[in-house]
This record gives structure tokens, sequence and C-alpha cells, in this order.
């Protein structure tokens, strides 16, 4: 192909199998966020993001929220789609009271809402170059796929404008309620610990019923000799703890020591050689290691892994720069 | 007797995903995913990259699907436009690319055979000089060329693709091209000596 003077590369395929890989897990994560959500435990399944962003969460940050970013949201009227506590804990933040303006999302992780969304805006993550100081106000709605919107305040009744619901009423009550849960949950799986299936089930039980959520269900899956070790994965849209059967935590950190030994960056031989060092190191010589990309001078490095426990493969994956 | 039914429409396919059929939006990912791949690797010149943020892109598109501006039956030019506005935070916002791929987990992504990855790593080296090249461009110009000349969309698509009245892109096609052929009159198409841009200046507002 040759257009304005500039030869380009012919277009290729998208790698067939990676395709179906991609297909599959683009429906599987609509199905989840969509308004055909499941109401199960396989429903709920959160499986599949690497490790190191897996790890538990703190949902209760969302109560952080200064009383300046849900100015529209008090003006709360109908339209409601879910309960205040069915709200997860993606947060994207918007350049524009719009849904097509640029954004940046990421999960929560302990910030207050408004600075994290400032910290995005001022950092150039949203829109870059930074087109000025970062917004008085924010207005924060329920996303129409799950977790919050939040935008520049864009006038009265922006959510409603967006075709979003305000954040419900009774938001952080709720929020608080479900952090002190959370907290509890989390402090009762410490990831040091394995917790068998059995244990692991009748301890999330007991903190819910502890909290008055009696009414959620507590389900398992993916328990196996390779992965016998429970942690708790919250679904609060569905009303669902799912313990979910996860590696030995001391293979995990076989692998984080490894990765850390080469700061989590390539040359490749390198850094599978380290990984595989840790690994043997500790009694996990069984487990294979992989990398399942090729580093680049762009992303020299990964972000984490992925253990599948059938294969007994430890899976390097995620682009990163390494600054 | 049997009859042969219609390819549903992508519009047809939204509507059902919207309604509780998310395989209809697995279709979709489909019936497009080629195109965005292939735009996404000419504005990063990374086909692992452009895997990522073909997924990205589709992920974005489902998030966005009440804002749809469908030309004729076809979604293909509102995805572009949804791909146009992940590639300009690309460079930027690392951060946003791995809080995307935490929720579209990267599969496997490389285990290309031994022949094919020599070509793929051509295209790579060849797209990177062009996009040092192209380098000059302001974003918006650029956004247009690689609509109309490379994916060839109309006027009329990108102007729908990039949310701008048609003029606005016959314009900046016109100054983009006017800038290259006097870089092009300079420069002799030495590519590898136009200034040193990150790649990520093509994704970049």
């Amino acid at each position: 192909m040759n257009t304005d003077g500039l030869t380009i590369p012919d277009e290729r395929e998208f790698p067939s199998d990676r395709l179906r890989v991609r297909q599959a897990r683009l429906v599987e994560q609509i199905s989840r966020t969509g308004p055909s959500a499941g109401s199960g435990p396989d429903g709920a399944n959160r499986g599949g993001r690497p490790v190191r962003t897996k790890r538990r969460r703190r949902i209760a940050v969302l109560v952080l929220v200064p009383a300046a970013i849900i100015g529209a949201a008090v003006a709360y009227s109908a339209n409601v789609d879910r309960s205040p506590s069915q709200l997860g804990d993606e947060v994207t933040c918007f350049g524009g009271s719009a849904l097509d303006a640029p954004a940046a999302g990421a999960l929560l992780s302990g910030q207050d809402l408004a600075a994290f969304c400032d910290g995005l805006w001022t950092s150039g993550a949203i829109t870059a170059p930074v087109p000025g100081p970062a917004p008085d106000h924010w207005v924060a709605c329920e996303s129409d796929a799950s977790g919050v919107d939040v935008f520049p305040s864009g006038g009265p009744d922006l959510c409603g404008r967006l075709g979003l619901s305000p954040l419900p009423p009774g938001y952080f009550d709720a929020e608080q309620r479900y952090a002190a849960m959370e907290r509890d949950l989390s402090s009762r799986f410490p990831e040091t610990e394995c917790a068998a299936q059995d244990t692991a089930v009748a301890r999330a039980r007991d903190v819910l019923d502890a909290h008055g959520y009696t009414d959620w269900r507590v389900g398992a899956d993916g328990f196996s000799d390779a992965a016998p070790c429970g942690q708790p994965d919250l679904d609060p849209v569905n009303g669902v703890v799912t313990l979910r059967g996860e590696i030995r935590p001391e293979l995990a950190a076989a692998v984080d020591d490894g990765l850390r030994q080469a700061n989590f960056c390539g040359p490749a031989a390198v850094l599978l050689a380290d990984v595989r060092a840790a690994l043997d190191q500790a009694g996990f010589g069984e487990w294979s290691v992989r990398l399942d990309h090729e580093l680049t001078d762009q992303w020299p490095c990964v972000a984490g892994f992925n253990p599948d426990p059938q294969a007994r493969t430890i899976t390097l994956t995620g682009h990163a720069t390494g600054s | 007797m049997s009859q042969v039914m219609p390819d549903p429409t992508d519009q047809d396919l939204l509507a059902r995903a919207a309604a509780g059929e998310p395989e209809a939006f697995g279709m979709l990912f489909e019936r497009h995913a080629r195109s965005i791949y292939n735009f996404c690797f000419r504005r990063t010149a990374d086909w692992t990259a452009a895997e990522d943020l073909t997924s990205a892109v589709f992920l974005a598109a489902w998030r966005r699907r009440v804002e749809v501006r469908p030309s004729g039956d076809s979604l293909l030019p509102w995805l572009y436009g949804v791909a146009a506005n992940q590639l300009r935070n690309h460079a930027r916002s690392a951060r946003r690319l791995r809080a995307a791929l935490a929720r579209v987990e990267s599969p496997g992504s490389v285990a290309d055979f031994a022949d094919e990855v020599e070509q793929r790593l051509d295209d790579e080296a060849r797209m990177r000089r062009i996009l040092r090249f192209l380098g000059i461009l302001p974003v918006h110009e650029l956004d247009v060329l690689s609509l109309c000349s490379w994916q060839g969309l109309s006027y009329e698509e990108a102007a729908m693709a990039l949310d701008v009245p048609v003029g606005t892109v016959r314009s900046r096609l016109s100054r983009a091209r006017a800038r290259l052929r006097e870089l092009e009159a300079g420069s002799g198409h030495e590519v590898d000596e136009a200034p040193a841009v990150s790649h990520g200046k093509a994704g970049t507002q």
C-alpha cells in the first residue's frame, strides 16, 4: 500500500487463536457488567485478572468522596438501577461532560475519589497535554456498565442527560457498611495464609452474617490440589461472595521474588530464569513459567503473572514500561 | 425449503447485546476486530500493543454504546472514532491501559510462528519510521490521514468517526498532505532523518 508518499505495511489478520480468546473474554466481561449480568457465582466470576491486580481492593474508599463530588448526585430522582451497595470498585474519570470525552479508568485502591480524578487529570492521563487546572467540582454517576463514572461538573442533571443514574441516596451510608464488612472479610483471609475450601466458605458466611448481609450467597469455585487456598471475591451487584481456589501463598511469593529479582523487566531470558530459580528454590519445581508476549523496547517489562493451576504454569503477563 | 438468513447488521447485533445477548457483541468483535487491530497497529507500530488496544477499544465501545452513531448499517466508523480516542490517551496513560487490560486480560499474546514473527518485526520497524516521519503532524491531522488514507474511510465516515464536520476533515487532510509534501521535498523521503519523536507522539494530543 502506498499512500501520501509513504508505504505502510499491509494489513494482517488478527491471529485467529487469540481472536477467539479475546472474543470470549470480552463476552464474559460484558456479561458481568451489562444489563444481563448473571446472578450466580459463575456470573460473578472475576477470575483472570493478573494476580497483582486481583488482590483484594478497598471498595470502602468510595466513602471518602468529598461532598462536592456528588453535587448533582444529591439532586437524585428516579431511574435507579442498583442499590447503593451494588456499585463496584471501577472508577472512570472523564475529561469532559460526555461519555465520549477522553477518559481514564482504574480500579480504586484507597484514594479519595476526587483526588483520584484530580491526579489523573493533572498527570495527563485523561487528556494530554493537560488542558488546565483540574475541575473544581466533579459529578459522580452510576456507570451504565459497572462502578462509577466521574465527570467535570456540567450543569444540572448531568447524569440524566448522559443516560446515567446519579449515585443513589444512601450511597455513603451503604458504602460505610459495605466497607466495614469488606475490611473484616479481608482481615479474615490474610494473603499469607491458606484457608481450605470448607474453612473459607464458613468463614465468609460468618463475616457476612455478622454484618447483616444475611441475604448474600456464598459460593466456591476453582479449588484443586494446585489451587487449595480460598480467597474471597466480592460481587456487590449480585450479592455474592465467591471463594476462589488460588495457589498457595508460598508459590505466589516465590514468583514475586523472581520478578523482583529481575525488576519485572527483560531481557526475557533473564526474567524467565530468575522466576524459574525462585520457583525451584521454594520447592515448586513442577511448575513451569512462560511469557505470554514478546518484550519490546516500548514495553520491556511485565505487570504481573497469572497462575494456571491445572497446567501448573505461571504466565508472566501485562505490558509495562518499568517507569 | 431452507432459507438463507441475511447476516445481522451491526446495529442488530448491538441491540441484541444491549438486550441481554452478550454473544452478539462478540460477533461484532469478530466482524471488526481485524480493522481496528490494523488501525491500532498503524498508530503504535506495535502488533502486541495493537492486540491489547483492540480489546480495550471494544470494551470502551460497550461502555459508550448509548452514544453510538451508526454510519448506515455499519458501526465500523464509530469504532474507529472510539479507537482514535483510545489511542489519544495510549502513550500518556499506561495506567489506563493497565486498568483496561486488567478487565480484559491479555491471552497469551505472542505465540506466532517463527516466519511470521520476522515479518511482523519488519512491519513494526517500517511503521516506526513512518510514525517518526509523521510526527510533524498534529494528532488531529494524523487522525484524519490515518482514517482516510490508510483505512479507506470516506470523508463523511471520517467526520462521523471523529465527530467533526466534513469540511473539517477535508481541511485537515489537505493541511496534512501539504505538510508532508513539504517534508518529502525537503527530506528526499529519508524518513530515518525525520525528527525523533516517541511513538506516543502519534497518539497524543
